[in-house]
């Protein structure tokens, strides 16, 4: 079990390093992507999983109010933090990491797998 | 301020500036019609020469009443009854049907114009009425210059997009420019240096910013969320919580829950539900909507403006066949909730009519600020760069924009009176603008002298400012003496407003000649 875990764990850390070290050679054009199409969609993406998360409060409406009135907050948030944050391997992580996870969450109510409402 | 290490100060002056060159001028026509468009209703108030509050506070029962006896059931599906700036009484009798223009569900119906002191129907129309602004509208001008700052006159949905994006470039900016400052509360009282030099030119704009920052992210963040929340949010959220279905997402932000019962039934008092609903939450009431009139399921919103105290509108609703009170309606939900809070704050906050004619002064003040914000801080660009061609020419465009849109504006208003009389303003008032935009545009190709430009241009102000309550009156508007006697404020005042801006325009315009920019050859050195 232990060398299972090396023999995928050494390949991952590989992987990551390589990946790492690629958006460190191309700094501008890394950034330019990040704070860019990769915030929008970031942001888009975390107002579009809201609902699923959130709780709907006493009235039932929370969770769909809230991502439409904080929406442009949103953006402006993912996409300074895409700027500013010094190291771009974690910042390429973090905002990737939520496009991925909201991807996941929005994906089943999306294609209407999973009605989070009910109408 | 913050601690920013170097290469973020940067980054934020490279996102701060280019995206205020790349997007400035866009946004400063957004924010200066904005600012105009604050005043909309008064406006709207000046150029049809009355002064009527919106507020419904005639007789309207018997009106509605005979006008539903004659019309078909599908009419009486939905009633919407207010009052326009002119004084007179709407009514549109409605219900939907898909659009063949749009291919989308729309609002079709008959809508009446009523005199609401004799109830006499003055005009009636048929169609999709929402698309047909002349029929409901009195001031093409005011409906020309908020459209011009909500969508910049494009067709929907791009215009509110393009709005949206330009909501988020001013927080980006906004936000950055924050961020940059190093001394925030010693850049409250900065004096500006003298000599006119560039630093001079930074501290005004650093001064001016640092005082409407909160009013900048407040604005970029509400006019962001109105642009966007029809067009992209509400779509999107929809899609994820009810399956793309949008009906039933609007059915549950804003419709309460009635068990359906179509039986015929007398209609409710509509007089005296507005007396009740005056007296459980104040006036002014502004907008009754009837759903199912003449059914035992009716039901009958009463909408109440901002007032004593209240901040956003608020919604009374009311039983539309025994007449009695349910409940105040959350504009979003059917319960209280913070995220009705949050929401009935949007409005407010953009708009600044939260405390009449005071809250709208604050806002229309600080929106000229920004406006001054953003033409500094593409002045101070233009000034640091103004060898280089291409910055000389993106300089002219910044006169050309400043000046010129102002002069566009006020040619539409001219262009509103002359049509008045005998020519459809909902068509000359948009030409009008576009008009005085292209002459602004030529004189700026024309007059090769930056100084003199600015001069003409200050001219132009001046003069379209001081004939144009002359031009009002030869169209047979309001005279000032009927505008006293009548109490129509908004006419003197705005006639007067114009007339010491077009005064003030005329002392300043020799004042205001800029140095004429020559561009510095680099000094020869002797050959070694």
């Amino acid at each position: 079990m232990g060398t299972f875990a090396i023999s995928v764990h050494r390949p991952v850390v590989a992987t990551l390093r390589h990946a790492a070290c690629a958006v460190e050679r191309r700094p501008l054009l890394a950034r330019w992507l990040l704070a860019g199409p990769g915030a929008l969609l970031a942001a888009v993406l975390v107002m579009a999983a809201m609902p699923v998360w959130l709780p709907a409060g006493a009235a039932g409406i929370d969770n769909i109010v809230y991502p439409i009135v904080l929406a442009p907050l949103i953006w402006t948030v993912v996409f300074l933090y895409a700027l500013l944050d010094a190291s771009l391997p974690r910042a390429t992580a973090v905002v990737l990491g939520l496009i991925l996870v909201d991807a996941i969450l929005v994906a089943p109510a999306a294609t209407g797998a999973l009605h989070v409402n009910s109408g | 301020m913050i601690p920013i290490s170097q290469p973020q100060m940067k980054r934020l002056t490279a996102v701060h500036g280019w995206s205020g060159v790349i997007l400035g001028l866009l946004l400063f026509t957004v924010v200066i019609t904005g600012t105009v468009a604050v005043f909309g209703d008064d406006i709207a108030r000046w150029s049809t020469g009355s002064s009527t509050q919106r507020g419904i506070d005639k007789p309207i029962d018997g009106i509605v009443r005979n006008l539903a006896e004659r019309l078909p059931l599908f009419y009486l599906d939905d009633i919407a009854v207010w009052k326009t700036d002119a004084g007179e009484l709407m009514a549109f009798f409605h219900s939907h049907a898909e659009n063949p223009a749009t291919g989308r569900p729309d609002e079709y119906g008959a809508m009446f114009r009523i005199d609401p002191e004799s109830g006499e129907v003055l005009d009636r129309n048929e169609g999709f009425m929402w698309k047909e602004p002349w029929a409901w509208d009195p001031s093409a001008l005011r409906h020309f210059l908020v459209d011009l700052h909500v969508q910049l006159y494009l067709p929907d949905p791009w215009g509110l997009i393009v709005t949206g994006i330009l909501g988020l470039l001013m927080m980006a900016a906004a936000v950055s420019g924050f961020l940059m400052h190093r001394h925030m509360i010693r850049d409250l009282f900065v004096a500006e240096r003298p000599g006119a030099r560039l630093v001079s030119a930074r501290d005004r704009h650093v001064l001016a910013s640092s005082w409407s920052l909160p009013f900048a992210v407040i604005l970029a963040f509400t006019g962001s969320f109105f642009s966007f929340a029809s067009t992209v949010s509400f779509p999107i959220v929809a899609q994820v919580a009810f399956g793309g279905d949008n009906e039933a997402m609007a059915r549950t932000l804003f419709e309460p829950p009635v068990v359906e019962d179509t039986r015929r039934v007398r209609p409710a008092d509509l007089d005296a539900i507005r007396a009740k609903a005056l007296d459980k939450v104040g006036g002014p009431l502004t907008f009754i909507s009837i759903h199912h009139y003449g059914r035992a399921d009716a039901r009958i919103h009463v909408w109440h403006s901002a007032a004593d105290g209240r901040l956003g509108f608020t919604q009374t609703v009311f039983d539309g066949a025994a007449g009695t009170f349910l409940e105040v309606k959350p504009q979003v939900g059917n319960k209280p909730s913070m995220g009705n809070t949050i929401r009935t704050l949007m409005w407010p906050l953009h708009v600044g009519d939260f405390a009449g004619l005071v809250s709208k002064a604050v806002w229309g003040a600080l929106g000229a600020t920004t406006c001054f914000v953003i033409l500094s801080g593409l002045r101070r660009w233009v000034r640091r760069r103004e060898e280089e061609p291409l910055w000389r020419g993106f300089g002219r465009a910044l006169t050309v924009t400043a000046l010129g849109l102002p002069i566009a504006m006020l040619a539409s208003a001219w262009a509103f009176f002359l049509a008045l009389p005998a020519a459809d303003p909902f068509f000359w008032t948009p030409f009008g603008f576009v008009a005085g935009a292209l002459a602004c545009a030529g004189l700026g190709l024309a007059v090769r002298d930056d100084g003199k430009l600015r001069a003409l241009f200050w001219r132009i102000l001046a003069w379209a400012c001081l004939l144009l309550p002359l031009l009002r009156l030869a169209a047979g508007g309001t005279s000032w003496a009927e505008a006293l006697a009548r109490n129509h404020g908004e006419v003197l005042s705005i006639d007067l407003l114009l007339l010491a801006a077009g005064g003030l325009m005329w002392w300043a315009r020799d004042r205001r000649r800029a140095p004429t920019v020559v561009p510095q050859r680099p000094t020869m050195e002797p050959a070694e």
